[in-house]
């Protein structure tokens, strides 16, 4: 029986992703296997590997019962990462950090003789806040005369996103998961004006790299073998990395405010409510082992560092990005590895993109949590994103884990100014009916009301 | 350093290796005069040379 490979790995076929028994292995092929031997006596291999910022990557002998091994020559094991998430889903602050990776692991390994052959960011993950590039068989022996041939996609993915944000205010998130391939520099060109082609970078990486690709689109010539031949070296290429890597270093996005941005987590409770919430949520992650929790609508954050205290993991997600790229901060600054945040629209989760609809995962197929938190968000979801009551209530249920979940009556305050420009159809945004969609899928298992009873916290076990 | 054709899969994009060689800085300038040096030369030949990598005219 065939080995299932990871769906997201097939580009390269010197190599394969495939899961084991919960491991994930690396089949190489005969050149790939010299590639990582190359590697693995590297220097910047050791240095980059014990910082993390390397995947942790062993040779192993080949997984017991797989007939991979005929395919094979040898076989990597990797670390796991504990939650995979896409550059569509970063903020513009973690973006920049994995393309400021990229250009480090670039430069390191130009220094030893190596290189890395493309330049995707579908190659960088996350242990919480930090970055770790996991693509090991990226890198291979530089060859005499060969241009940088991840440079391309490099601009693709990675400096157009960029630049479209910080020079142009608009976030990458809906591009970059509508183009598996990224943001080409000829059509950035398009984007931009004749005012941006003076903002940095621009008139090399985007103006220059479009007409330069319009006008040899057609030619038939081996440019790679003409460069060889005219003596083109590395120093080139490093000219180039260290110029990108100021580049991108001084890149940043100056947004003031946004929807949520200034809406913090405690306007709106007085300090007894705001400490009874944290008591019941510290009290409900701390009942049982919590291997991984999502909190939803996390904004500043707040309750996924509650959460973290107790929890193996934390996957946090808002579908604000100023919100996403603050609470991103300050992980960074702190060298977090417990929480993950991610710029998710619930109302419009990440799906199954790209080849076969497989090689990009939904956000629901990654991994179950064992709890969901869903605090001050259902009025968001069923007023603002007009998701009918019942069918939210059972997406939280298809998730497969606990709920503490906070019910906003249309008591308070925050209803009524969501109401305020609508009319109030919202028959379903009813407390009774609410207990009832929740009873049908969960056991509830506590109930504490908190502002005089405008909200209302639950705690709802899985029925198993 | 190896002299082995680099069998990457991903397309280099040729418009993007030339910019690579205007970017290069001083190391680049001796790049594109020796590009240009086979087209400087041709025009001169009595054989008829390949094309050279900056001539545009379609074949």
């Amino acid at each position: 029986m065939t080995e299932p490979y990871e769906s997201g790995s097939f580009r390269d076929r010197n190599a394969r992703v495939f899961i084991r028994d919960g491991s994930v292995f690396r089949g190489l092929n005969e050149q790939a296997s010299a590639e990582w031997d190359a590697l693995a006596e590297t220097r910047f291999f050791d240095r980059f590997s014990a910082d993390g910022r390397l995947v942790a990557t062993e040779k192993v002998d080949p997984p017991a019962a797989t007939n991979e091994a005929e395919r094979w020559v040898s076989f990597l094991r990797h670390e796991r990462v504990p939650f995979i998430s896409y550059p569509y889903e970063w903020c513009f602050g973690m973006l920049k950090a994995a393309a400021v990776l990229q250009l480090d692991l670039l430069l390191a390994a130009l220094d030893e003789g190596m290189i890395l052959k493309d330049s995707s960011a579908y190659n960088v993950q996350w242990v919480g806040a930090e970055p770790v590039f996991i693509d090991i068989a990226s890198f291979e022996r530089l060859s005499a005369g060969s241009p940088w041939v991840g440079y391309r996609q490099f601009c693709e993915m990675f400096l157009c996103p960029l630049m479209l944000q910080a020079y142009k205010d608009v976030q990458f998130n809906a591009w970059m998961r509508g183009s598996i391939d990224g943001l080409r520099p000829s059509d950035c060109y398009r984007l931009f004006s004749m005012r941006d082609l003076l903002r940095p970078g621009v008139l090399k990486h985007v103006f220059l790299q479009a007409k330069l690709e319009a006008r040899y689109a057609d030619t038939k010539r081996d440019v790679r073998d003409d460069l060889r031949k005219a003596g083109f070296g590395k120093e080139l290429i490093l000219a180039n990395v260290k110029g990108l890597r100021r580049l991108v270093a001084r890149m940043n996005w100056r947004s003031r405010e946004s929807e949520w941005s200034e809406y913090g987590d405690c306007s709106h409770y007085e300090p007894v409510d705001q400490q009874k919430k944290i008591d019941f949520v510290r009290d409900v992650v701390s009942m049982r082992s919590r291997r991984l929790v999502w909190d939803l609508g996390c904004n500043t954050g707040t309750f996924s560092r509650l959460a973290a205290e107790g929890a193996d993991y934390v996957v946090a997600q808002d579908g604000d990005h100023l919100v996403i790229e603050r609470f991103w901060g300050s992980l960074s600054a702190e060298g977090n590895r417990k929480i993950l945040p991610l710029v998710n629209n619930l109302a419009d989760p990440s799906p199954a993109l790209a080849w076969r609809g497989r090689e990009r995962q939904a956000l629901e197929q990654r991994g179950n949590p064992d709890l969901v938190m869903c605090l001050a968000l259902i009025h968001h979801m069923v007023i603002t994103a007009n998701v009918p009551m019942r069918e939210f209530v059972d997406w939280l249920a298809s998730l497969g884990g606990d709920l503490i979940i906070e019910f906003v009556t249309k008591d308070d305050p925050m209803v009524h100014t969501l109401l305020r420009n609508k009319q109030d159809n919202y028959d379903d945004y009813d407390l009774e009916f609410f207990e009832r969609c929740l009873a049908e899928s969960f056991e509830i298992g506590r109930r504490e009301p908190l502002c005089e009873g405008q909200r209302i916290m639950y705690h709802a076990v899985a029925r198993r | 350093m190896s002299e082995r054709p680099a069998h990457a899969y991903l397309d280099a994009g040729t418009g993007a290796m030339i910019l690579q060689v205007l970017l290069g800085g001083i190391a680049g300038v001796t790049v594109i005069f020796k590009l240009y040096w086979r087209r400087f030369r041709t025009l001169f030949s009595t054989r008829r040379g390949e094309d050279d990598v900056l001539d545009t005219s379609k074949t």
